[in-house]
């Protein structure tokens, strides 16, 4: 059984401080920010990736997701947005690069939503779904997930197969993310004594869960205000 | 320039925040003028000619209004409309001062200042310069010690007089030769396609709209020019030409810009109008890629700039037959980009001021502005009585979205550049180059790639689907799509569902594309290393099934599903017809399935065999039947899905055609297209006669003069040797197409040369037909589409679908499957028992 955060959504109103053995979670809504103005602390290259997305919701919620993350990072680093370099990791993980910090974060986006997970030098990974009803889960079960927990699902009734289905895959995509490997090599985790789990709730009809390295730690939420 | 015309006013405000000392700011501007004799110059026209005249003192007052009286909230609006106001006040060029600073106060640190001067008397650069000074005197007067300025060698009035003698000496003649050659041709005058009203005297009415070009998007642009040894002026220009260009649809555009002129060290820190401007004239005709318009702008900046001495003014004398009443001389447009230049006053804050031009010089004008941070603003100045306000509002955006196309494609032609909306012509209908309103969800802009083959067409189907993007190209980057990872491993299981292939994550997001999926699903390498066949559940213990798919477009991949229905106790063999690897195509099927049967003796050295073919592969299945009973063997049933015997009729030509060759000393290749082509001038004439034998039949039946005018007119060339009826498909063998209409591919032809040229010979062994019941009744050719007369046993099953449905459509595949698995359990349980 996942632990499930009863940590509420603060709004931010301040920039939190980030003390040691703290993951802070950030949630925001890629739709009510503003591209333009978002996209103005984009750099080059994300700007030129950024023109590359097909559609235009695409682009914008890319602009704005890179934004808030340099945005956040920015506060927590005290240095200009514009200024902050990312680099990327052995497997693709994007990390910082070029600042005197052991700040790591990880970030994830569905629809309309992102959520940014903040801590000093643990591994760290996020990951957010919105539930769709049209999702065939319990082949995706049997396809990607071990046995046991495929054949678990079945045995729920049906009403609740979705919500055991996202459940495991965004632990499972958490964990590989905070691993640093993504899912390229399939969805096997394999040191999962390595991982705490949390489940959140950032929006209804969204699953998303946090896994941390190790364990004592503490979880604070916020919601992003402009 | 139209002495007193406020059109050539350099207006120039800031605000400054802070507590500013007036009385030593107006020391340190009157120690300026006192510098500068420019600022001390008037001018007088004495019979043709401009008379300057240096007045050894001129005392400026900084004019200072209060703000206080009005409301707070106003005062913002009051200052603009202040500001305006006197922007656009005329100097009278024969009295000083043709310079003016203003000050209007808002509350005790917060001020505006207005610096106002006539082009005559400066230009750009001098407003830099100005400010330097200005910084520096304001600096010392504070501080109280003496201001550390660096002298000045040489006064704008000793340059005039320079230059002029240097162009009389040198570069006059060559340089004005150069400009007239330019702009021989009749000038285009620029006229938007909105309708806009033609104006008989040039109207100096203007204002302007302001945005900004973000930081990502100016390095963009800038890393777009130095691609091409270009700046980033180059750039814009070019992209101004564009954008003009999609609302006038002219083919020439003259743009000027100024260029500061100062050709000697020595005048580099002096205030004075050295600004040249240079009408830029570039052809845009025959829809050049934008980087190719680039290329001509940068040659047309190059020359320009080698003759740039000329005073634009001369110029203007000379080419005066060109000149149109009612617009600026020459040009129309004007562009400038000035660099980033900070401004401070001792240690007030001192930052850009916006406020509308109510003058402008020419039509239209942009002027950029770099930004210390990296952005640009932009202002887009018009004439009042030429433009509507939303007519230059649109233009401005659709000029920033432009710049981000072309930096996300710079490879495209400059008239498919898309854009949303253009503007409607004068009566409401849109202009031919409108391109449609893209609206949020923007079309994809880059080149579409249909698909290839049927896997991709598969592989399209499924993105589509999942990703609910339509349509979707074969190169499309997944993740530019907007794909994640959840979705992914729906499309991978989607595909292990429909192709019975599984593709690994890895495999998937390696390269993300369609194109790099099929081909990892097909697993298109070197030919060299593949292998003819693909066994599918190999471990079974009953009699495999060798099954020539014929499959050479789409790879065959409705075989994982017959197989699977058939059983996955009975391994099944999917054998790829020849070509599908790159291999070499044998001519004829004899040939084919010889080659084959090597492969078919190390899968199975010994019978009883199964075999089986879709198309052109059940022919090649059918001789490999044949031969293997003449070896021998035992076939236990033959089972041939869309296989046309018709062509067995065609027996006596081949062999007529096989004496004439034999006659002529023909080789076999050359004999084969004899038959070939007399086989289907008969094919033509069979079809000839049977659509007029329908078509009489229809006439008698329902006389019309419609049908039966033309039809006459085919009865006379009934004998002819051209055929009326066009007849490209080659019975027994249809070249796969997918759902899109992809191209056929090239093995189209020779599997039909190859099919056509098949005239099956008898066989003993037991046959099933599996006729695809929505293509044309094989009753036509016989009960079992002309088998019957050479085969010994022959069933005929109908299966679903038409031609290329039943084995591209999963449903039909698995009907199809079951009939199969029907087949082989009757056939092998007629067989006796032996041991095995």
């Amino acid at each position: 059984m996942i632990p499930s955060s009863a940590v509420p959504w603060t709004p931010a109103l301040q920039h939190p401080s980030l003390r040691a053995g703290e993951v802070h979670v950030w949630r925001a809504s890629l739709s009510e920010n503003d591209p333009a103005e978002l996209g103005q602390l984009l750099s080059t290259g994300e700007w030129m990736r950024a023109q590359r997305f097909h559609f235009a919701r695409d682009r914008a919620r890319f602009m704005c997701g890179r934004g808030l993350l340099r945005r956040i990072l920015g506060r927590y680093l005290d240095l200009d947005p514009r200024n902050l370099r990312f680099a990327e990791g052995p497997h693709g993980k994007p990390e910082l690069a070029g600042v005197d910090s052991s700040l790591r974060f990880n970030l994830s986006h569905s629809d309309d939503l992102m959520l940014l997970a903040v801590t000093y030098t643990r591994a760290v990974g996020i990951d957010l779904e919105l539930m769709r009803d049209n999702m065939p889960v319990e082949t995706l079960a049997d396809y990607y997930f071990e046995p046991e927990d495929a054949w678990g699902l079945r045995l729920l009734p049906p009403a609740q197969r979705m919500w055991k289905f996202y459940e495991l895959w965004t632990s499972t995509e958490a964990r590989l993310k905070a691993d640093g490997v993504g899912i390229a090599r399939g969805l096997k985790v394999l040191e999962p004594n390595r991982w705490s789990l949390l489940k959140l709730t950032p929006a209804e009809g969204y699953a998303a869960a946090l896994a941390v390295e190790g364990e004592d730690f503490h979880v604070a939420c916020w919601s992003w205000q402009k | 320039m139209t002495p007193g015309n406020p059109a050539y006013n350099i207006p120039v405000a800031y605000r400054i925040r802070g507590a500013p000392d007036i009385a030593l700011l107006e020391l340190s501007v009157n120690q300026i003028v006192q510098r500068h004799e420019v600022w001390r110059t008037t001018f007088r026209e004495f019979e043709g000619d401009a008379i300057q005249e240096i007045h050894p003192e001129s005392r400026i007052r900084i004019s200072t209004t209060d703000l206080g009286q009005v409301p707070t909230e106003d005062r913002e609006r009051e200052a603009e409309r202040l500001v305006a106001q006197e922007a656009i006040q005329p100097f009278d060029l024969c009295q000083l001062p043709l310079l003016r600073v203003s000050l209007f106060k808002l509350d005790d640190h917060n001020y505006v200042l207005l610096i106002n001067f006539h082009h005559i008397v400066g230009d750009g650069v001098s407003v830099n310069l100005l400010f330097n000074e200005l910084d520096l005197l304001y600096r010392s007067a504070i501080a109280g010690t003496t201001p550390a300025l660096p002298e000045l060698t040489v006064q704008y009035a000793d340059f005039a007089a320079w230059q002029r003698a240097e162009l009389l000496r040198t570069r006059y003649s060559s340089q004005l030769e150069y400009w007239r050659r330019q702009f021989e041709k009749e000038l285009p005058v620029l006229e938007f396609a909105t309708g806009e009203r033609q104006l008989l005297r040039q109207s100096f009415s203007g204002s302007n709209v302001n945005f900004s070009l973000p930081r990502p998007l100016v390095q963009a642009l800038m890393s777009l020019g130095l691609q091409e040894s270009g700046t980033l002026f180059i750039t814009i220009l070019t992209a101004i030409q564009v954008i003009l260009l999609r609302y006038s649809m002219v083919e020439e555009i003259v743009i000027g810009t100024p260029i500061a002129n100062r050709p000697l060290p020595e005048v580099d820190r002096s205030i004075g109008n050295f600004v040249n401007v240079v009408a830029l004239r570039c052809d845009l005709s025959g829809n050049p890629l934008f980087l190719e318009l680039l290329r001509r702008n940068k040659e047309v900046a190059l020359n320009s700039l080698t003759n740039k001495d000329i005073p634009f003014e001369l110029l203007v004398e000379n080419l005066k037959s060109h000149h149109r009443p009612g617009h600026n001389p020459i040009f129309q447009i004007l562009l400038q980009i000035l660099p980033a230049s900070h401004v401070g006053i001792g240690d007030l804050s001192v930052t850009p001021f916006d406020f509308e031009l109510k003058a402008t010089q020419t039509d239209l004008a942009l002027h950029l502005y770099e930004q210390a941070g990296g952005e640009i603003l932009a202002r887009l100045q018009y004439c009042k009585d030429l433009f509507a306000a939303e007519t230059i509002e649109g233009l401005s955006r659709n000029f920033a979205q432009l710049l981000e196309e072309i930096c996300r494609n710079p490879h495209q032609k400059i008239l498919e550049i898309p854009i949303p909306a253009l503007p409607l012509t004068s009566d409401g209908r849109p202009e031919q180059n409108v391109v449609p309103d893209a609206g949020l969800q923007a079309e994809p802009v880059r080149a579409y790639e249909p698909p290839r083959n049927s896997v991709q067409s598969h592989l399209i189907e499924i993105w589509e689907e999942v990703l609910q993007r339509k349509p979707i190209g074969i190169r499309d980057d997944y993740f530019e799509l907007g794909g994640h990872s959840l979705l992914a491993a729906k499309i991978v299981s989607l595909i292990s569902e429909r192709l019975g292939y599984r593709l690994s994550f890895g495999e998937f997001f390696t390269k993300p594309t369609i194109e790099n999926h099929a081909l990892a699903l097909t697993g298109a390498k070197s030919p060299a290393r593949q292998s003819p066949s693909v066994a599918i559940h190999p471990a079974g213990t009953k009699t495999p099934v060798l099954f020539f798919h014929g499959d050479y477009v789409g790879g065959g991949f409705f075989c994982k599903t017959l197989a699977s229905v058939i059983g996955t106790d009975r391994p099944f063999y999917a054998i790829h017809p020849h070509g599908l690897q790159g291999d070499y195509v044998p001519p004829t099927i004899e040939a084919m399935a010889a080659d084959r049967l090597k492969v078919i003796r190390e899968i199975q050295p010994r019978g009883p065999y199964i075999l089986g073919g879709y198309c052109n592969g059940a022919f090649s299945a059918y001789h490999t039947a044949r031969v293997l009973r003449a070896a021998g063997e035992e076939v236990t049933v033959l089972l041939m899905l869309y296989a046309d015997g018709s062509n067995m009729r065609f027996r006596w030509l081949k062999r007529l055609t096989g004496v004439a060759s034999a006659l002529r000393g023909e080789d076999e290749a050359a004999s084969l297209q004899r038959f070939l082509r007399t086989r289907q001038r008969l094919v033509d004439r069979e079809d000839m006669t049977r659509y007029y034998l329908r078509t009489t039949a229809d006439l008698i039946r329902r006389p019309s003069w419609e049908k039966a005018a033309p039809f006459l007119r085919r009865v006379g060339r009934l004998f002819g040797i051209k055929s009326a009826v066009s007849s490209t498909s080659a019975r027994g063998s249809v070249p796969p197409t997918d759902a899109r209409g992809a191209p056929y591919s090239p093995l189209g032809k020779p599997y039909a040369d190859a099919c056509n040229s098949f005239i099956a010979e008898e066989c003993d062994a037991p046959v099933v037909l599996l006729w695809p019941r929505e293509e044309k009744p094989l009753a036509r050719r016989g009960p079992a589409a002309g088998w019957e007369k050479i085969c010994r046993q022959i069933e005929v099953v109908e299966v679903p679908g038409h031609h290329h449905s039943c084995i591209s459509q999963n449903a039909n595949v698995v009907q199809t499957g079951q009939a199969m698995k029907k087949a082989i359990q009757q056939a092998e349980s007629l067989l006796p028992i032996t041991s095995s």
